[in-house]
């Protein structure tokens, strides 16, 4: 797989991350998350609200870098091919 | 290793230590400053949805937890909030009026029926709404502030009559208190309840022209004297007829209690807002939360102030988006912003725009907190 290939892999799948974090936002908004966490409520909902977070924080603060990574092995191969 | 690939590498380093610090801040900040300063597509787009949810609510209480107590206390605390948020909303753009009072006077019947808060009931025996006089009741304060957020948008409300009868009733005791604290449930004294009826009392004046300043300035004193531990955060519980703590001083209260005091004594809202920016504010790659304990205190919250971590609590962060907003603490507001925005996940609906994460029971508290003006 090239580097190019990998790139465009990264920004896919924060697409991704984007589209289940919408649905699952748009399933929790019909919920009372908040009421649950705090009174030890519904499984299904504290777990779809830990995944929500856990997506929502890795695709805010990881995945940036990640494709700031991706980039740079792409510049390094595109070198590397000149 | 070549020179250039080791320092190849660190810029590779750098380079992808930067986004961490600058995108998250920027992304969950977007809307920060529109919320400061009020504008109104902004706020209409929460404002609305909560209004929608609000406005079909046809049960007293929103939820069947099978704790009476909670039910109805979050069913007092969601309709307090929505006449709180629509009402700042209105005070600040007065073309939302017309969208907004039907909803507001549907809320407030709900707020002031004795259905809602059944607990009060069976604590006392009967509820504070039902009577002509009561010893107590301080629960009202959630309903009386809900009820002068309407009066002040409408003078000639079908509830005024019951709106100064509850507040005649509330200021006499509060004046008559040696350290100016009345019970919320029989054996049970809590500052932040405390503010929400001198809150309320506060509002009553501004919204009917009556003048309180003198019994609202010895209030004030008497409170302060009693409530507020050294490190400035007001204490969460007293023990009845004394000014013993029953609980460690907390953000969550203190930071409500700085919204609701805002509405009848000024300097002393701001100082305890003070005390939250100095005492309370924690900060990490511009994301603000406030600790739920003061400095040196520690411990494990509860329904008041939702879950804490690493001693910064939801409530208590929530609630100071009041304070900051009031006090014109822009920094602060802006970070609690991106704070609230992170974890509550903004999620466009039919209705309007709400934070996913919060229900309906956060979004109307955040309304109300994002919305919240100085007096």
């Amino acid at each position: 797989m090239n580097t190019r290939t990998a790139l465009i892999r990264a920004l896919l799948v924060a697409c991704v991350l984007l589209v289940v974090q919408w649905v699952l936002a748009r399933h929790l908004g019909n919920t009372d998350p908040l009421v649950e966490v705090t009174r030890g409520g519904s499984v299904t909902t504290v777990g779809l609200l830990a995944a929500l977070l856990t997506i929502r924080l890795v695709g805010i603060f990881v995945v940036p870098s990640w494709v700031v990574y991706r980039v740079y092995r792409w510049v390094q191969w595109e070198r590397a091919m000149r | 290793m070549d020179r250039a690939v080791v320092l190849r590498r660190f810029g590779l380093v750098a380079a992808m230590l930067l986004p961490p610090l600058l995108v998250p801040r920027w992304v969950c900040g977007l809307g920060a400053e529109n919320w400061f300063e009020g504008d109104a597509s902004t706020q209409r787009r929460l404002g609305d949805h909560v209004a929608q949810v609000v406005g079909a609510q046809k049960a007293p209480t929103f939820f069947r937890t099978g704790a009476e107590r909670f039910d109805g206390q979050s069913a007092v605390a969601i309709y307090q909030m929505t006449l709180l948020g629509l009402g700042q909303l209105i005070l600040q753009h007065a073309e939302l009026r017309e969208t907004y009072l039907p909803v507001m006077r549907q809320t407030a019947k709900h707020l002031a029926d004795p259905e809602t808060l059944r607990y009060a009931a069976q604590s006392y025996g009967h509820h504070g709404v039902a009577t002509t006089h009561f010893v107590g009741h301080a629960y009202l304060g959630y309903i009386n502030l809900g009820l002068g957020m309407l009066r002040l948008i409408e003078p000639d409300m079908e509830l005024a009559s019951l709106h100064d009868r509850i507040t005649t009733e509330l200021a006499k005791q509060l004046d008559a208190s040696p350290n100016g604290h009345i019970e919320t449930y029989p054996g049970e004294t809590w500052p932040p309840d405390v503010a929400a009826v001198a809150g309320s009392i506060g509002l009553h004046a501004r919204a009917t022209g009556t003048d309180r300043r003198a019994m609202l300035d010895r209030w004030s004193k008497r409170f302060a004297e009693c409530a507020i531990s050294p490190s400035g955060y007001l204490y969460q519980r007293l023990q009845t007829g004394t000014c013993r703590p029953a609980d460690l001083p907390r953000g969550s209260g203190t930071a409500i209690g700085a919204y609701f005091i805002s509405f009848a004594s000024p300097p002393l809202a701001a100082q305890l807002h003070d005390a939250l920016h100095r005492n309370g504010w924690r900060s990490f790659l511009g994301f603000g939360g406030i600790r739920e304990y003061a400095p040196g205190m520690a411990g494990q919250g509860d329904g008041n102030s939702g879950p804490v971590v690493f001693g910064v609590s939801v409530g208590a962060t929530g609630f100071a988006l009041a304070s900051a907003r009031v006090h014109g603490d822009r920094e602060l507001f802006v970070e609690l912003v991106r704070t609230a925005t992170l974890f509550g996940v903004p999620a466009s609906s039919a209705a309007g725009e709400s934070f996913a994460a919060g229900g309906i029971l956060g979004n109307a508290l955040l309304l109300a907190m994002l919305t919240a003006r100085a007096p």
